[in-house]
Formats: structure tokens, C-alpha cells, sequence
């Protein structure tokens, strides 16, 4: 059935914010409708219309988002129903299941969610798991750069094909559509009792250091012409005078493509009341200057909720700060490696309260909303239900200072957030939460209202609050599908194509797949089909793919 | 092709050949095996859907099998408790209460310079390839071995640099075993239960401690000073494969050990679990729970002690119309899952079994009861037909392929006869 959306205030960050019609033919977007006859007419006036939201980096499957929920049960359903903060309806739990998962975000208006940290080893579990995720198209980030096999190779000097041959490899065994290093090197130091190590500083166990895993990572990354950039989560999170490393870290990839995550609590200098200090100013610079990188912000909301990290350096760093009073630690295969710490923000403890006001200082001061995105990296900033309440935060000044005005005495005194005055207008918005993901994952089918576009579709009534506004969809199309409509719980997920997975589809150099096969035997002890996952099987579970292509193809 | 025997998913030829579990199950296959009766099911969907209160409980070996089962019980308000043993959920909760250090197999295989097997005997019972699979060196060292058919090929297998400790009431009788696969194997007689208090009593040693006094005369130094100078033990144990009474408890002093020796050195844990664990995995990232579902009332609670099985017998044991749905996935013969029956047991059972032999099918035939039940024969995940399992170390899914040696044709899929009664 052909659907006519009408009257619509179509916002969509690429072309003229107008009120324009749309039409839904065969599950896409169509500007023009020509002889045909639409089934069904919805009136859109004084609703806007936006592309459905694309969430970058949100931590919501595989063993450790598990892991997190098997060690909180306890926290399931407790206290408030709503967020004294966000005004937002709590989930059930830091970590909720997969169902609530995709109901939440749904309700929002988004539509695609990328998993960031896939261990190769549990990348089956992963993807199992983001399959019983209702609405949303799933994808994820295979986590390398701790791995033995690279980190070997890296010592003995092998050759930048060889290791291209094996990302390309492992993105095909495991399914998935980006490449991310966690704390580069770290997280296998950590295992032989190395408890720091900087960009420079080489390994306790592999003669290496962190920079040249980062490079011959950012090179592959770019030689097999992946479309998401290499995603790197830096050296020494959340450390004082951490913004060292992170400069060091884009120093690192020599110019190669590059995201930085959660850049939030990689940016801190040390001069400080407490030791700490903002370095935002430093990294937007940065990035406003070099447009092969991008950033997601990683923002910290305040309330109880759980880290769940790679990193198992650093988590073991904040072991002493979890509440409740339990952690769990998990080393993985040879790969990398887990560590679950719960942990409450307080809006009257200094660093806390900084690290907030770092997270919105890089939204303000980064100048294209295309190359920033708004995440919280659920749950480890806060919930991704925050976002409504996050976009007021950065299109409102006045309210951005209401909740600023409520911080520790010392961040109010030290912040330069009260003199960045820029509200961010709804276009800016359609880019750093649909347009800018979008390009930055490969995924051209999406993120935008132009005509041959999915139609994955947002409808919100104009509202002056806007968080009120994000808050809660009156439409929601998914492949052309209505799912969410005003005055009914979405629907029940009843297609299979309103279900896919995103993966990359590249060429991988055969030349050196004994050496792979020998090398997975070596380490793991099985060989790759052990744990590869043919499309085949990943469609019985998704029924569909998207194919993220190579840059150029 | 992958084993799917056991947990521990052997995929090499080698492992697989050499594996005393498997090949007694070899032996036993009877061509007769794949000849199943056509399926009389219709009883059965009429005993749970005509039931005034129905539990399901089992042995779920893959993620396809236990998303179904909880389906049925969302869909017919029934509990649901996959925690077969009761010691996987007690062992779950007690890492839940105090947190935990682990690790998986290649981990332990390769990182550790020392592995403590905690009851070997009941770990080697249930994982006869242990050892092979601990050796660092089996597999893929200097000199692989390709000995597929040869008994002796242990023996000449290269050996594993780790020192191993076998700590536990009959461990001495374990030295053999580990000694195909490492040189330096070390048993400790001892009981399982103060094990963990032996570990708290030991502390890391920065210079060698060869030749100090044995401490309050509760150990050799030898075992302790091979934990105080290894650089990354591991300390392997098995939930069912324990003998203490309050497993629970002993988890929990076992893991403030690891708290402790983590603020200076580095040590893990690899729990190893049967393949029914996936349950406690599927189950908490479709509910936020582990088991034990309680969606009598509607909708989902968490019942720690009323959604068991134990719960549900003690108060349903008499009721006809109260119906048990049984599923046991599993390849092997383990003990009845439900004890025996009482004779003046009166409620239904619909049992969906993989294998026609299975003690818990025979027990519930007892004429002596008044127990209804019906037998619903199943394949067997990972080899009648291809499934997600996971491995023991809880991490590493795989998704088998059917194991053509032990295939049985074409057998119903518990999860197929689950959803059948969501039509």
C-alpha cells in the first residue's frame, strides 16, 4: 500500500526544512507519486517530520551487557518511575532486556542501533541476542587490537597486507560492520598484571605499543576500505590529564580515518580544583580542524547505572567506586577482556558534574553537527532514554543552565560552559543524530527524507519543549511499516523485513587464510568456522541483511 | 564438524577421536536408532492446554529451545525454572551477590602458567578432553599431532609448560590423566569445601618460597608455592561437579579470594557449565533474569524459591490437573531429573526427551504411580540438527552442524513442538 504522508514539516538536515509530502511506495521514500493512487492519506500538519534516529554506539548485547544483568538483578524496578533528572520514564533496569530495549527506542523515533564492543569469540552471542531486539535494524563493532593474533604479528613485524587480510577476515567470520580498539594493547597487559600503559609505552608481554597497533589498525581499516573509520576507545579513561593520550592517539593513525568514542572521558586535563579540568576546548579544535575525524560524545547523565567496558584496566582502576559494592571481570579468549562496575553519578560531586559539562562543551564547540553524535554510550553515561532531554539541553540555553546552576560549586566556578551560547536548531539536530551516523557507518539507504531512501520515519507534533517533543513519537514507520501510531502501543513486530542486520561486505585476500586457520588453531584452539557465522545462518535469525559496501564500490 | 557431546564443543578431529565419551556413545549407537515412532502429540498439547497450572523445567541445551520455552510459559501464564541442577542457579546468584573474576577456556589455556582443578574426578567424568583441551601445546604445538585412530597418541603429545593442581578428596587418582598433558602435575588431598579458605591463607610471593614450613600444617608448601609464585592461576571448577553442600556459599568465599589476590597480582576463575547454561543466558537478556519466571499473574516476576521445580513438585504433586512439561535436550544419561515419584502422585507430565532411553522417561512409566504422562521423543541440538549452543565457559556460542556419526534422522525440534502450541 502506498502511503501519502501530508502537510509535514520535513526536517532532515541535508536539504530545506519545509513542509513537503512524502510518499511510502514499497517500503522507501518517494517525493513524487505520479498516476498512482496512495492507500492510505495521513495528515502531518504541525508535525515534524525527520528520519529515523540512528544510534551509533549503545551498548545492548553480548555477554557483557549479560554479565551486567545477571550481576543486578537487584536493581530491576527500584526506585522512581521517572528520572528526577530527564523527566523520562526509567527502564526497568541499567541493563533491560531485549524487548524493552527496542520498545524504548522505538518510542523515541529510532530506528538502527550499533552494538560497539563485539567480542570476536561471543560475536554468535551478540548477534543472537540483538536479535530478539523488536524494531531495530542491529549491527556491531568487532573488538581487535587486544587480540593475540594481531598483537603477534604486530611483534614479528608482519606485513600491513597480512594484517588487512586478517580485519577483513575477521569482520566476515563474525558479521559485523566496524572495527573497534579498546585501551590498544591494554587490555592484554592487563592480563599479564601491567596495570598502565600509554600510547608510547610498550607492552609488558609483545614488544609493541599502543601507537602501532592504532596505526596498522587505521591503515587496514582504510586499505580494506571499510566504511565506518576505525572506532577507538583511547588509552587511560577517565584519568586525569588524559587528554595527552588522546592527542597522541590522533596522532597516532597518521591521518588515517578515525572516530573517537565517548570522548567525553577522554578529554580531562589536570589543573583543576580537584586534579581535574576540562580539555574539551583542546579536542573540538582538533576536530574542527581534521575532517577524518569524528566523535561521539559519550555524555554522563546523573544517577545510578552500570559500566560495562573492555577496558578491564580501567574498570579495575574504578573496582573501589562501584555501588553497589560488586564487580565482575572477565578475561576472554585471547581477544580482550570485560569488567562490570556499577556506578552512580552525583550531580554535587566535582568530577561528576565536569564530566557533564565536558559532554555538552563538545557539542557546542564542535562546529559540524555531522561529525559529532549524541550518545550517552548507554549504559555506561547514562540511559539512552536520556536523549530527548539531552537535545533540550543542547537547544535550550537557559535550561542547559538551570541544571548547570546545580552543580558542585567548583565546576560552576571553573566551566566555560555558561559562555557557549549556541543553541542547536532542529536541522542540527536531523544531522547529529540521522545525517552525520548515517555517513559515518556506510549505511546510504538511511538517515535522510530524500526520495529512494528506506523509510524509516519519525513523526513528532511540534512542540516548544523539546524534549517533550523527542520524548514521544506520533508516528513511527519502519520499512514503510506504521509501527507506532497516536494512542497505541507499538505494534507487534510482525514482518520479517522490518528486522535487519548490518553488515560489512568486503573482499577478503585468500593469500593468506592457511596462516589464519593455523593461527585461530594455535590460540584458540578450534578452527575460524568454529565460530563464524555465515550469512546464512544470520539471516534465519534477522531474515534480512544490509550490506555496508566498501568505500568504492 | 563439531562434538556437541559435552560443553566443551571439541571441533578437531584429534579431540574428538581420542574422546572416551564419545566414542563409548559410538559404540552404543544401533541402527535402529532412527526408526521413531510417528508422534502422538495431540494428548499431550491437550494436557497443557487444558492444566490449571503448569511448569517448565529442564535441560535446554540451545537458545532456539529456551526462547521458546519461554514463550510457552509467557503465553500460558506458567513458571518456568531452566536451573537444572539447582546448583548452576545457586552458583549464578552467588557470583551475582559477590561479584566475580573469570575467565575462558583459550585464556586459561594460554595465559596461565598455573590451573587448579577443583574435584578433577567429577570434572573429568563429565569433560573427558580436559586435559587436551588445557594443553597449550595439543593442538597446534612444534610436532602436531595427527594420530586420529591411535590410543597411545597421548602420550606422545607435546606437553603443556603449566603446572597443574589437583585439589580435592580422591585428586591423587587424577595424576595420570593430567599427566598425558603437562609435566608438572601436583594433588592435594583435601576436602572441596575448605578450599576456599586454603586459598585465602596463601599469600603471593614475590621471591621464591621453596623450602619454608609448611603453614599450620594444613598443606604441602608445594601447591601453595606454586599458586604464590604463578603469575596468573586460574582455578577451574565445574557447578555440578561439586561436592558441597551450600555451593552457593563456597562461590562466594572463592571469589573474595580472587578480590583479594587482584589488588596485587592477577588470578581467574573459569566456571565450567553444562550446555543447559544457555538457558540462564537467553533467559536474562529476554527477561532480565537468569530463571526461575514466574507469569501466573499475567505478567513476569522474578520467584527465586517458588518458580523452581522443588517449588512447584512440593505443591502440585497431587493436583491432576496440574502438568509438568519436561525437556531434556540432553545426549547423555544423567540422573532422573525429578526424583521419584511418590505414589500418591497424581499430576500430569509431558515429557519432551532427546533420548528414548532416558532414566527420567522410565521413572515416570512407573505403573505404581498415578501420574499421567506423555513422551514426546526430541532431537538432540548440535547433532540431530544444528543449534546455537553454548560452550562451558559461558562466552564462545557455536552454532553446530549435525553430527553425521550420531545423527538420528528426522526428529521433532523441541522448539518447533513448543511453538506448535502457540498456533
Amino acid at each position: 500500500m502506498i502511503v501519502h504522508l501530508k502537510n509535514g514539516y520535513c526536517v532532515d538536515g541535508v536539504r530545506e526544512s519545509m513542509i513537503r509530502d512524502l510518499y511510502i511506495v514499497d517500503g522507501r521514500i518517494e517525493g513524487e507519486l505520479g498516476e498512482r493512487t496512495p492507500g492510505l492519506v495521513i495528515d502531518l500538519k504541525g508535525q515534524i517530520v525527520m528520519a529515523g534516529g540512528i544510534d551509533m554506539h549503545t551498548h545492548i548485547g553480548g555477554g557483557k551487557v549479560n554479565l551486567a544483568r545477571l550481576l543486578l538483578p537487584d536493581l530491576i524496578g527500584r526506585g522512581e518511575s521517572y528520572d528526577p533528572w530527564t523527566q523520562q520514564r526509567k527502564l526497568s533496569s541499567p541493563v533491560p532486556p531485549a524487548f524493552e530495549i527496542g520498545q524504548r527506542y522505538l518510542e523515541m523515533g529510532y530506528t538502527t542501533c550499533l552494538e560497539p564492543a563485539v567480542l570476536p569469540a561471543n560475536a554468535r552471542y551478540a548477534h543472537r541476542e540483538m536479535a530478539d531486539i523488536p524494531w531495530l535494524d542491529t549491527g556491531g563493532y568487532l573488538l581487535l587490537g587486544n587480540d593475540r593474533i594481531l598483537l603477534e604479528w604486530l611483534a614479528a613485524k608482519a606485513p600491513q597486507s597480512q594484517i588487512n587480510a586478517y580485519v577483513a577476515t575477521m569482520l566476515q567470520l563474525h558479521q559485523c560492520c566496524g572495527v573497534k580498539v579498546v585501551n590498544a594493547g591494554g587490555i592484554e597487559a592487563f592480563k599479564f598484571n601491567q596495570r598502565h600503559l600509554n600510547v608510547d609505552q610498550s607492552a609488558a608481554h609483545y614488544p609493541i605499543t599502543p601507537r602501532d597497533i592504532l596505526r596498522s589498525l587505521a591503515t587496514a581499516v582504510d586499505e580494506i576500505q571499510l566504511p565506518h573509520p576505525l572506532h577507538v576507545h583511547c588509552s587511560n579513561l577517565g584519568t586525569a590529564g588524559n587528554i595527552e593520550s588522546t592527542m597522541q592517539t590522533l596522532d597516532a593513525v597518521e591521518g588515517h580515518r578515525v572516530h573517537l568514542t565517548h570522548a567525553q572521558y577522554h578529554c580531562y586535563g589536570k589543573n583543576g580544583p580537584h586534579g581535574y579540568s576540562s580539555e574539551a576546548a583542546l579536542l573540538a579544535e582538533y576536530v574542527n580542524w581534521h575532517p577524518n575525524v569524528t566523535i561521539d560524545v559519550g555524555q554522563v547523565l546523573f544517577g545510578q547505572t552500570v559500566t560495562i567496558s573492555g577496558d578491564t584496566m580501567h574498570q579495575h582502576h574504578n573496582r573501589k567506586l562501584a555501588r553497589p559494592r560488586k564487580v565482575i571481570f572477565q578475561d576472554a579468549e585471547c581477544q580482550a577482556g570485560c569488567g562490570v562496575v556499577p556506578f552512580r553519578y552525583r550531580h554535587d560531586q566535582y568530577v561528576h558534574g565536569l564530566q557533564w559539562s565536558i559532554g555538552l562543551e563538545l557539542c557546542l564547540r564542535i562546529l559540524d553537527p555531522t561529525r559529532v553524535f549524541l550518545t550517552t554510550d548507554h549504559p555506561n553515561g547514562g540511559p539512552f532514554t536520556a536523549y530527548p532531554h539531552l537535545l533540550k539541553l543542547l537547544s535550550n540555553y537557559d535550561y542547559r543552565m538551570s541544571i548547570f546552576e546545580q552543580l558542585h560549586p567548583d565546576v560552576r566556578a571553573t566551566s566555560t560552559l555558561p559562555s557557549l551560547k549556541r543553541e542547536y536548531s532542529l536541522e542540527e539536530i536531523a544531522m547529529m543524530t540521522r545525517v552525520g551516523p548515517a555517513r559515518v557507518l556506510g549505511l546510504h539507504d538511511r538517515g535522510t527524507l530524500e526520495s529512494g531512501m528506506q523509510a524509516d520515519i519519525a513523526v513528532y507534533e511540534k512542540q516548544s519543549d523539546i524534549a517533550a517533543m523527542f520524548s514521544y513519537p506520533t508516528y513511527v514507520f519502519r520499512r514503510g511499516e506504521q509501527v507506532l501510531a497516536p494512542a497505541l502501543a507499538p505494534l507487534p513486530q510482525s514482518k520479517p523485513t522490518l528486522k535487519q542486520t548490518i553488515v560489512a561486505q568486503l573482499p577478503v585476500d585468500d593469500h593468506y587464510r592457511d596462516l589464519i586457520h593455523r593461527d585461530f588453531l594455535s590460540c584458540y584452539g578450534y578452527s575460524p568456522s568454529f565460530v563464524g557465522i555465515s550469512s546464512d545462518e544470520l539471516r534465519g535469525e534477522y531474515h534480512d541483511l544490509v550490506a555496508v559496501k566498501s568505500l568504492h564500490s | 564438524m563439531i562434538c556437541s557431546l559435552c560443553s566443551l564443543l571439541c571441533d578437531q578431529p584429534t579431540l574428538q577421536s581420542s574422546c572416551t565419551l564419545r566414542n563409548q556413545i559410538l559404540l552404543n549407537v544401533k541402527p535402529t536408532d532412527g526408526d521413531f515412532l510417528p508422534v502422538l502429540d495431540a494428548p499431550a498439547r491437550e494436557m497443557i492446554r487444558t492444566a490449571r497450572s503448569i511448569h517448565i523445567a529442564g535441560r535446554f541445551h540451545c537458545v532456539e529451545t529456551s526462547r521458546a520455552a519461554i514463550e510457552v510459559a509467557r503465553s500460558y501464564h506458567a513458571t518456568i525454572d531452566g536451573s537444572h541442577p539447582s546448583s548452576m542457579f545457586e552458583v549464578s546468584q552467588a557470583l551475582a551477590g559477590s561479584g566475580a573474576y573469570l575467565c575462558s577456556l583459550a585464556e586459561a589455556r594460554s595465559t596461565s602458567d598455573c590451573l587448579i582443578l577443583i574435584n578433577s574426578a567429577g570434572l573429568l567424568e563429565r569433560f573427558p578432553q580436559l586435559p587436551a583441551v588445557l594443553n597449550r601445546c595439543y593442538l597446534n604445538g612444534p610436532t602436531p599431532v595427527i594420530a586420529p585412530s591411535d590410543s597411545r597418541e597421548h602420550k606422545v603429545a607435546p606437553k603443556s609448560p603449566a603446572t597443574v593442581l589437583l585439589l580435592g578428596p580422591d585428586s591423587s587418582g587424577q595424576v595420570a590423566s593430567w599427566q598425558e598433558h603437562f609435566t608438572d602435575v601436583i594433588a592435594h588431598l583435601c576436602s572441596c569445601e575448605l578450599i576456599p579458605s586454603l586459598l585465602l591463607e596463601i599469600e603471593k610471593s614475590v621471591e621464591p618460597m621453596d623450602g619454608q614450613p609448611n603453614i599450620g600444617g594444613l598443606a604441602s608448601p608445594t601447591w601453595r608455592d606454586c599458586i604464590a609464585k604463578a603469575k596468573y592461576p586460574v582455578v577451574i571448577w565445574g557447578s555440578g561437579m561439586l561436592p558441597v553442600p551450600a555451593i552457593d556459599f563456597w562461590a562466594e568465599r572463592l571469589q573474595s579470594w580472587f578480590l583479594q589476590w587482584n589488588e596485587h597480582s592477577r588470578a581467574s576463575s573459569l566456571v565450567l557449565s553444562s550446555l543447559a547454561n544457555v538457558f540462564h543466558h537467553t533467559s536474562t537478556w529476554l527477561t532480565g533474569y537468569p530463571s526461575r519466571l514466574d507469569f501466573t499473574k499475567g505478567d513476569l516476576r522474578w520467584e527465586r524459591r517458588e518458580a523452581s521445580t522443588a517449588r512447584w513438585l512440593e505443591k502440585n504433586r497431587q493436583d491432576k490437573d496440574a502438568c509438568l512439561v519436561w525437556i531434556d535436550e540432553s545426549a547423555l544419561e544423567i540422573p532422573a531429573p525429578f526424583g521419584s515419584l511418590q505414589s500418591t502422585d497424581r499430576f500430569l507430565v509431558v515429557e519432551l526427551s532427546a533420548s528414548k532411553s532416558n532414566p527420567s522417561h522410565g521413572t515416570l512409566s512407573n505403573a505404581n504411580t498415578l501420574v499421567k504422562s506423555q513422551h514426546i521423543p526430541i532431537g538432540r541440538p548440535g547433532i540431530d540438527y544444528s543449534a546455537t549452543l553454548l560452550r562451558s565457559d559461558q562466552i564462545v556460542m557455536s552454532y553446530p552442524d549435525v553430527d553425521p556419526s550420531l545423527q538420528r534422522g528426522d526428529v521433532p525440534r523441541a522448539a518447533s513442538w513448543l511453538r506448535g502450541l502457540l498456533d
